[in-house]
């Protein structure tokens, strides 16, 4: 970063750092597909951990992250069962076609 | 108990399950026999399942109508190879997503468009910037609940191809990084990356929902 700096700009990132489990909110947001996943080490996982327990920001992040996932779940699960129920007839009748002609191709 | 349609498979008893299982084997035999009729009742049995699938992936009606036939026609194809290890609905259900994300990359629609400004921003020391409180509890009237679901379903039709299916076999599928990045044809590391801005971005699209910004 090629950014000039004051020294208590400098510091104040340091002692922000250390403040929250020694990991920016950008490495924790990099290292969150894996922490969900399960796959991180023991360490990282602790690191996330620390951070979430101690940055509000992401904190707030991880919660609307999490929620997200779910409400898009729920609707497309919701949108599967109003297929369900009703199956198009028309394509039940173009599959059936489609497999007569493909099995008269096969004897042909 | 024929469960024709609606795919309702009983959860407890071993009674039960014996006679599903026992019935999925009689029907495989038919189907392996040749037997038209055996097709039939597969094809009207599974049809609106794979459908569903085939309707998360592509968004066009028809070319989804295209993959489940496909499938099925596959299927019936190697039926003679199909060994009884997972049901036969759960193998259909895999082919049709093949058939689904092959027409996907036929159509080269799976490449990464980032939607840049809706992903998450941070200062030039790392730090975030921006979040939204997440109101606690879910909608308790169905009106709500429907609202809600039609605000969602909106911003999930609005995610580019390559995102949405990233959701769609990490999230719903529930298949591993490495299955999805293979099927994709990326490699682990950019499916990991293409799933968390799928995700982030889609937070942000519904963040308007936890913030008040939608009119109802
Ligand atoms: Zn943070």
């Amino acid at each position: 970063m090629s950014r000039q700096r004051s020294l208590m700009e400098r510091i104040r990132h340091w002692m922000s750092w250390g403040l929250h489990g020694a990991m920016t909110c950008e490495e924790f947001e990099a290292g969150l597909v894996d922490y969900l996943d399960g796959t991180l080490s023991p360490i990282d996982r602790h690191r996330i951990n620390l951070h979430t327990r101690l940055c509000s920001h992401c904190r707030r992040y991880l919660r609307a992250y999490d929620k997200a996932r779910r409400l898009a779940g729920d609707t497309i699960r919701y949108s599967d069962e109003q297929a369900l129920m009703s199956v198009p007839e028309d394509l039940v009748q173009a599959i059936l076609a489609a497999r007569q002609e493909d099995s008269a191709d096969t004897r042909r | 108990m024929k469960s024709d349609g609606a795919g309702v498979r009983p959860t407890e008893g071993s009674l039960q399950q014996d006679d599903v299982e026992a019935e999925e084997g009689a029907l495989v035999a038919r189907l392996k026999a040749g037997d038209e009729r055996a097709f039939e009742i597969l094809v009207r049995r599974e049809s609106g399942r794979l459908l569903a699938a085939a309707r998360r992936l592509v968004r066009d009606e028809a070319a989804a109508h295209d993959c489940v036939q496909e499938a099925f026609l596959s299927a019936f194809r190697a039926i003679g190879s199909f060994e009884p290890r997972s049901s036969i609905g759960a193998w259909l259900h895999r082919i049709t997503i093949n058939a689904a994300l092959m027409r996907l990359r036929k159509q080269r629609r799976l490449a990464e468009t980032p939607i840049d400004d809706l992903l998450p921003s941070f200062d030039a020391d790392g730090w975030r910037r921006d979040t939204v409180d997440v109101p606690d509890g879910d909608p308790e009237s169905e009106l709500e609940r429907r609202r809600v679901r039609d605000f969602v379903r909106g911003k999930i039709d609005m995610l580019p191809d390559g995102y949405r299916t990233a959701l769609v076999l990490r999230d719903l599928e529930g298949w591993s990084t490495k299955e999805a990045a293979d099927a994709l044809g990326i490699a682990e590391g950019a499916m990991k990356v293409r799933l968390h801005r799928a995700r982030s971005t889609l937070k942000r699209l519904i963040e308007p929902l936890w913030t008040g910004d939608i009119s109802a």
